[in-house]
C-alpha cells in the first residue's frame, strides 16, 4: 500500500512536470509566413484559442472584418492543433486548461509572403560588440588552446 | 592585454563579466582606446566608472588603476570590442531594403556565445585566393578590404544570421530578379543550387543535392543537410569553405535556404538554414 502511495504521487509529480514543462517551452511568440500552417502538439484539456487583437503596425494590411485568420481547428482525437495563417497581422493566442484556467498568452505575427533577390558575392563583416567585461577565464582558456 | 601581477583593481568591485561600461569620471567609453586612453590618463588616481549590468541595471564604482611593468596604468579587466569576418550575403529584401547574410550568428571567439553587437559594417571584399578542403581540414576564402566600400550597416546578430539595411545596393552586383521564398513543405529532398563567388568577379550557380530536411526545426541553423556535387566546385574549392556562409540555395526557381555549416570529416556536405527562418528573424 506504501508503494501504491508513493508511485501514485510520483506519477502526479510526472503529469504536473509535464504540464508545466510544455507551458514553459512553448515560446512567447510566434512569426508565420503568410499561408503558412504551423501545428501546435497539445496535451489532453489544454485548449488553444485565439483571444485578442493587437494593434499591428501594419497599416496596409487593416485588422478587422479581412483580418488575419488564425484557424485553430483541433481534430477529434488528435493531440495536434493546427494554425495557419491567411493574411498578415499581428494577434494573441491563448493556451487554458479546461477552457477556463488561461495558462499562457501566445502573440503570433504573420509575415507576408516576400520575395527577395538572392545574393551571391562575398563580402566582409565588421561588427563592433556591444562592449562588455569578459572573463579572464575565457582569456586564459584561449590562451591555452592557443 | 593587461598583465597585472597580484589582485586586480576591479576584483571586489562588483564589476562582473558581460557588464557594460558606458564612462569613466563622466567621460562616455564605447570603444577600447577610449577606455585604454582613459584609465592611463589618470595616473593612478581614484576613477569613477558607471557600468550597466546584463539586466540593464546601471552601477557605479570606484576604483584605482595600477601601474604595469610598462609604466601603464591598467584596471585588470579583459575587454574586447570588435569582430571581423569573412561570408557571402544571402538576400536582399527589395520592399524593406534590408539585407540577410551568413545564416548563423558571429559568436565569441572564447566562449561560443553569440555576441551582442552595437552596430557593425558589411563592406565589399576582392577574394584573392581559395584554400581547397581537404578532410579534417576546412578550405576558406581569402580576400582583400583594399578600396573596399560600405554596402550597409548591420543591426543584428543572431543564430539565424546577421541582418542589417543596405546603403549602397550598388555594390552588391545583383540581379534585378525577386524570387519567392519557399515554404517549408515546397522544399524537396534532391537537387537544388547554391550561388557563389569562388573566382573574382564571376559568381555563378553550383549544383547541389538536398539529402535531409528537418521539417519541424526551429531551433537551430540546422536546417538541411546538403552535399555539393557540381564537379567544377569541388575541384576547385573541394566542397564547403569557410566564407561560403550565407550562400543562397535556389531550389524550383524559389529562395529555400543558406549554407551555413561544413562537415569538418567530409567537406563535401554541410547544412544550411531554412530560407523562412531568416526571413522571420530578420522581421523581428
Amino acid at each position: 500500500m506504501k508503494y501504491v502511495k508513493r508511485i501514485i504521487i510520483l506519477a502526479i509529480l510526472l503529469v504536473i512536470y509535464i504540464y508545466v514543462a510544455f507551458v514553459t517551452l512553448f515560446p512567447d511568440s510566434i512569426v508565420l509566413m503568410q499561408g503558412e500552417k504551423f501545428s501546435v502538439f497539445s496535451l489532453w484539456g489544454i485548449q488553444l484559442k485565439e483571444t485578442s487583437n493587437r494593434s499591428t503596425g501594419l497599416e496596409k494590411y487593416p485588422l478587422g472584418a479581412e483580418r488575419t485568420k488564425v484557424v485553430g481547428s483541433i481534430p477529434e482525437g488528435e493531440n495536434t492543433d493546427t494554425l495557419q495563417a491567411n493574411t498578415t497581422g499581428t494577434m494573441q493566442i491563448s493556451f487554458s486548461l479546461f477552457d477556463t484556467i488561461p495558462i499562457k498568452e501566445v502573440s503570433v505575427s504573420v509575415i507576408p509572403k516576400t520575395k527577395v533577390i538572392p545574393l551571391r558575392k562575398c563580402n566582409r563583416f565588421k561588427t563592433i560588440y556591444e562592449w562588455r567585461v569578459s572573463s579572464w577565464y575565457d582569456r586564459n582558456r584561449r590562451k591555452q588552446t592557443l | 592585454m593587461t598583465e597585472i601581477e597580484g589582485s586586480k583593481p576591479y576584483e571586489n568591485t562588483g564589476i562582473e563579466e558581460g557588464d557594460r561600461i558606458i564612462s569613466i569620471n563622466e567621460q562616455e567609453i564605447t570603444n577600447t582606446e577610449e577606455l585604454i586612453q582613459t584609465v592611463n590618463a589618470s595616473q593612478g588616481k581614484e576613477i569613477t566608472v558607471k557600468y550597466v549590468q546584463e539586466d540593464n541595471t546601471e552601477q557605479v564604482v570606484t576604483m584605482i588603476p595600477t601601474k604595469t611593468k610598462d609604466n601603464e596604468y591598467k584596471l585588470g579587466l579583459w575587454v574586447r570590442d570588435a569582430a571581423a569576418g569573412v561570408g557571402t550575403a544571402t538576400f536582399y529584401e527589395p520592399e524593406s531594403g534590408m539585407f540577410a547574410s551568413l545564416g548563423h550568428g558571429i559568436a565569441d571567439i572564447d566562449t561560443g556565445d553569440l555576441i551582442t553587437i552595437s552596430n557593425g559594417e558589411l563592406v565589399t571584399m576582392k577574394l584573392v585566393s581559395i584554400t581547397k578542403g581537404e578532410k579534417g581540414k576546412p578550405g576558406e576564402i581569402r580576400g582583400s578590404i583594399d578600396n573596399s566600400s560600405t554596402i550597409g550597416d548591420v543591426y543584428q546578430n543572431t543564430a539565424f544570421g546577421i541582418f542589417g539595411r543596405v546603403e549602397n545596393k550598388n555594390y552588391l552586383n545583383m540581379s534585378n530578379r525577386a524570387i519567392e521564398v519557399a515554404s517549408r513543405d515546397e522544399i524537396e529532398i534532391g537537387k537544388a543550387e547554391i550561388l557563389c563567388e569562388i573566382e573574382a568577379g564571376k559568381p555563378k550557380r553550383y549544383e547541389i543535392e538536398i539529402q535531409k530536411i528537418y521539417t519541424g526545426n526551429n531551433q537551430d541553423n540546422k536546417s538541411m543537410q546538403i552535399k555539393v556535387t557540381d564537379e567544377e566546385l569541388l575541384e576547385k574549392t573541394g566542397g564547403i569553405i569557410q566564407g561560403m556562409s550565407g550562400a543562397p540555395i535556389i531550389q524550383n526557381e524559389k529562395f529555400v535556404g543558406a549554407v551555413t555549416h561544413v562537415l569538418v570529416n567530409d567537406p563535401t556536405t554541410g547544412y544550411a538554414v531554412f530560407g523562412d527562418l531568416m526571413l522571420k528573424q530578420m522581421s523581428r
